[in-house]
């Protein structure tokens, strides 16, 4: 970054940093520590080491079943989620047209709108629809939610693309679906794959709508954590966090891959 | 340039028609049905009935509980927003005076966090700030308490863990005001005279203010409406908002009550963006658009 | 080759923003058409509805004679060299030069021959491997010119393609792009902004004004004898002089100006009253003042190398002189001196109302 006059960091500035850093990694560092306690309750410190609660995961089947339903969610979701975002970001940056700002703010609206008001809403409609537990539905909802992800990454990848490279392949020969397949989509195919991964991560955590929507045996991950935390303080659930976190962190060096991870955090264009 | 409307007035539409269908059918209905629902009679034998009633909102708006509800969730979102100011704005100035190499590593390092399901990072702080947590542990050790800290349950606890969940959104806001600050300000104010504390306060700072209150309308909301964070560090003792919203649907069952209560946050927070927009319009359109 | 004939052409934006308002062009088979104006006149607009890009709101584009105006851009076999070059930044040269062809679904053996002829009539052989963002800017835009050769157009439509260079390479492609246009006898259309790329480049001059053709003709026309006081203006420098219509004879238009008389050709017999005429500074002459028409103080002169400007207050007003740098003596500022010109340089407007 450039100079912008804010003189250089003093030793004062590196004690509070370093503090900073420990509030932001420590409940990070604490769960992967314990996972790893040999105890039966959640301790720290703890005197042995072992993998214990990494096993007692395989052994605690509706968390097993909840991992499989929510990457299976966040997969359908990314993908519903990029699929009806992708068309109209496109429409939002290529055209004029009335009702443009008020289509974006429709589509952006699951961010502004708070999870529990939304988890209460489709609660209601699920249950007046017959719906309760059905995949499908908590798959498309979990779609709704995450489309303002696809969008944003996939609208920061159109705007600022020249249209002269469409237009030249029309006018080279292309038609209209041979242009965006040939030129438009792979010019914008990393903000696209971007968004879709982002979604993915978005869906995957979700926990504050699906708590409403979750029926026992149509339970995604983190929120089955969420019941287990609450109720029990049982190591099993250090594990799984542990897993989710390395997990996301893998997820995380992708998506550094694919758009740059300050691009997707930031949203700068 | 951007033409082709003209003979393709249809196209835009027929791109945006999937997400559309998708809005309506799956957030405009249901929104629609909650709130016709929260005008629905309860009666605790029969469940919810199909007559429409105001009583649960003039419930929820003379009901001194419920008063309360809404202030400790108010004074919860404010704490954490003043937390995130006073710890995100000095570091986010500590981060932008780094070299690049390192700032990229820290900002990954504390925007990552935001990935991770909150339920996890709660968990953690729930390890944390148990009576024989580390932090108890650790205060105890050195002195400073004779006995543990109630840290679970409390506020204290909430506020805390709160506060880590809502600390990128305040870095990401204030970094990318600084991102546009022009250093030759600076230097400019430094050669008329003023020294580098008042050039930060005189110059620098009244430059970073929309930032510092778009992120703090962020934080404000997100922790307003933040649901497994006080529910799992608070507990039943310090209710919330969102907490007494998920106990009358999946407790007491009594559905349009929480329905009443969830219109009124979505309104409360609606009136929050607005009015801060409002303010941030006015008081700084014309200085910085 | 082709014509290319637009008819009325009319782009209307929202209510009463007029693009363009009305264009009447016929470019004959194998001819080059500049279309000359500054931002805004509408030359961009009008060459997109020609590519298809937009969508006129009235008038027709004939290609030889078919209407051609609603059809879509990639049926019209018009290759468009932009001014942003809009090279595919995610294919190599040669896959580039391809793209056209196997729209076109053509053999590969009659494509790989087509790539290769076009890649050397822009002499570009040897980067065929290059990405665009490896190649410099006047290499992209042989790139750009082989992709649009390479297809063997009806019409070559280029916007403003020697924008992005530097001067010395904008010369260079100047003479290179009107040769392999002459050759291959491409009918042409090129939208710029540059005076000098139109002149030097085009058969015919159209210069554009507030979405119309102002004025349309040789390069020499349009500079010699234009219709307009705006490509007076418009076109390279001039002076303004403004007087009284005395009378009219078989050949000449008397004006008074202040005490003198000034003879200007007569191209519009019905003029009367108060009149602007013009003059180019290149053909006033500086002469004693015993043997100029009229005679004058110099106000200032400025240095450019190849010429000498003068600002000369005379009894016509200020008028500016340009004057070749060569050897001997040069009038001083302060200096009194004739000025003198060919009666046949003095011109009003023919078809603008030149009243004042």
């Amino acid at each position: 970054m450039k100079d912008k006059g804010l003189g250089s960091n003093g030793i004062g500035s590196l004690i509070f940093h370093t503090l900073f850093m420990i509030f932001i990694i420590a409940p990070l560092a604490v769960i992967i520590l314990v996972s790893f306690s040999d105890k039966g309750y959640i301790s720290m410190p703890f005197d042995g080491v072992s993998l214990r609660w990494y096993r007692a995961i395989l052994d605690a089947p509706e968390l097993m079943n909840a991992l499989w339903i929510s990457i299976w969610i966040g997969l359908g979701a990314a993908t519903v989620a990029s699929l009806v975002a992708v068309p109209a970001a496109i429409a939002i940056a290529r055209y004029r047209f009335a009702g443009r700002d008020a289509l974006m703010a429709l589509l952006l609206s699951p961010l502004m709108i708070p999870h529990v008001v939304l988890g209460v809403a489709f609660l209601r409609f699920f249950s007046l629809m017959g719906w309760s537990g059905s995949f499908m539905a908590l798959l498309l909802v979990h779609a709704l939610i995450v489309v303002p992800f696809s969008l944003r990454l996939t609208l920061g990848a159109i705007i600022g693309l020249s249209r002269d490279a469409e237009l030249a392949a029309r006018s080279l020969g292309a038609s209209r679906w041979v242009a965006f397949r040939r030129i438009l989509l792979p010019l914008i195919l990393p903000g696209v794959a971007g968004g879709w991964v982002l979604s993915f991560i978005q869906s995957f955590d979700e926990v504050t709508m699906t708590v409403f929507i979750a029926t026992p045996g149509m339970t995604t991950l983190p929120v089955a954590l969420y019941h287990r935390v609450s109720m029990l303080t049982d190591p099993v659930t250090t594990s799984v966090s542990a897993i989710m976190i390395v997990g996301t962190m893998v997820m995380m060096f992708i998506l550094d891959r694919l758009v740059g991870i300050d691009r997707v955090l930031i949203g700068k264009k | 340039m951007s033409d082709a409307s003209a003979r393709t007035g249809s196209q835009p539409w027929l791109l945006s028609f999937p997400s559309i269908a998708l809005f309506l059918g799956l957030l405009v209905v249901p929104l629609a049905l909650t709130a016709i629902l929260s005008f629905n009679v309860f009666d605790s034998m029969a469940g919810t009935q199909d007559e429409f009633t105001a009583d649960n909102y003039i419930e929820i708006l003379t009901d001194r509980y419920y008063f309360e509800l809404f202030l400790r969730t108010a004074l919860m979102s404010g704490g954490v927003t003043l937390l995130c100011i006073l710890v995100g704005v000095p570091e986010t100035i500590i981060l932008s005076r780094m070299q690049p190499r390192y700032q990229g590593i820290f900002f990954v390092m504390i925007l990552g966090p935001l990935l991770i399901s909150v339920v996890v990072r709660t968990l953690g702080w729930s390890i944390l700030l148990g009576r024989e947590g580390l932090i108890n542990r650790a205060l105890v050790e050195l002195g400073l308490i004779q006995t543990p800290l109630q840290l679970m349950y409390s506020m204290t606890g909430v506020v805390i863990a709160l506060t880590h969940v809502m600390l990128p959104f305040m870095v990401i806001a204030v970094w990318s005001t600084l991102q546009k600050l022009d250093g030759q300000v600076a230097d400019a104010a430094r050669s008329l005279g003023a020294g580098s504390f008042t050039t930060f306060r005189r110059v620098i700072l009244p430059q970073l203010l929309p930032g510092i209150l778009s992120g703090s309308i962020i934080v404000f909301t997100l922790s307003a409406s933040a649901f497994a964070t006080p529910a799992l560090i608070g507990g039943r003792r310090v209710k919330v908002v969102t907490t007494s919203i998920y106990d009358e649907f999946l407790s007491t069952m009594n559905w349009p009550l929480g329905a009443a209560i969830a219109i009124l946050l979505l309104i409360g927070i609606a009136c929050v963006v607005m009015g801060s927009n409002r303010i941030i319009e006015r008081k700084f359109k014309q200085v910085f658009s | 080759m082709s014509t290319l004939t637009l008819r009325g052409l009319a782009k209307t934006y929202a209510p009463n923003v007029r693009a363009v308002k009305s264009i009447d062009l016929e470019v004959q088979s194998g001819e080059f058409v500049s279309l000359l104006g500054s931002s805004g006149c509408g030359k961009t607009t009008t060459l997109q509805m020609v590519a298809g890009f937009v969508a006129p709101t009235a008038g027709q584009v004939l290609l030889d004679g078919r209407d051609v105006t609603y059809l879509e851009p990639d049926k019209r076999d018009m290759g468009v060299v932009f001014q942003s070059y809009a090279l595919f930044p995610h294919m190599t040269v040669t896959q580039n030069v391809r793209f056209g062809l196997e729209m076109r679904r053509l053999p590969e053996s009659e494509i790989k021959e087509r790539v290769a002829e076009a890649l050397s009539m822009v002499r570009l052989a040897g980067l065929d491997d290059r990405y665009p963002s490896e190649l410099s800017g006047g290499q992209r835009q042989r790139v750009a010119i082989a992709r649009v050769l390479a297809i063997r157009p009806r019409v070559l439509l280029l916007d403003e393609p020697m924008s992005n260079l530097d001067a010395k390479l904008r010369g260079e492609m100047h003479v290179e792009l009107r040769g392999l246009q002459r050759r291959l006898g491409i009918t042409t259309i090129l939208v710029t902004h540059d005076q000098v790329e139109a002149m030097t480049m085009s058969d015919r001059i159209a210069v554009m004004a507030n979405g119309t053709i102002a004025e349309l003709g040789t390069p020499q026309e349009v500079y010699d004898i234009p219709a307009t006081e705006f490509a007076f203006n418009f076109l390279g420098q001039s002076n303004t002089i403004t007087g009284k219509v005395l009378g009219h004879d078989d050949s000449f238009t008397q004006v008074r100006v202040g005490s003198s008389t000034i003879n200007i050709p007569q191209r519009n017999a019905g003029l009367a009253g108060d009149v602007r005429f013009f003059i180019r500074p290149e053909r006033l002459m500086l002469t004693s003042p015993e043997t100029g028409i009229i005679t004058g103080r110099v106000a200032t002169r400025l240095f450019l190398g190849n010429t000498w400007t003068y600002e000369i207050d005379s009894p016509l007003g200020r008028l500016r002189v340009i004057k070749v740098n060569t050897r001997g003596g040069q009038p001083q500022e302060g200096d009194q001196v004739g000025i003198k010109w060919n009666e046949a340089d003095m011109q009003s407007a023919s078809e603008e109302i030149a009243h004042v």
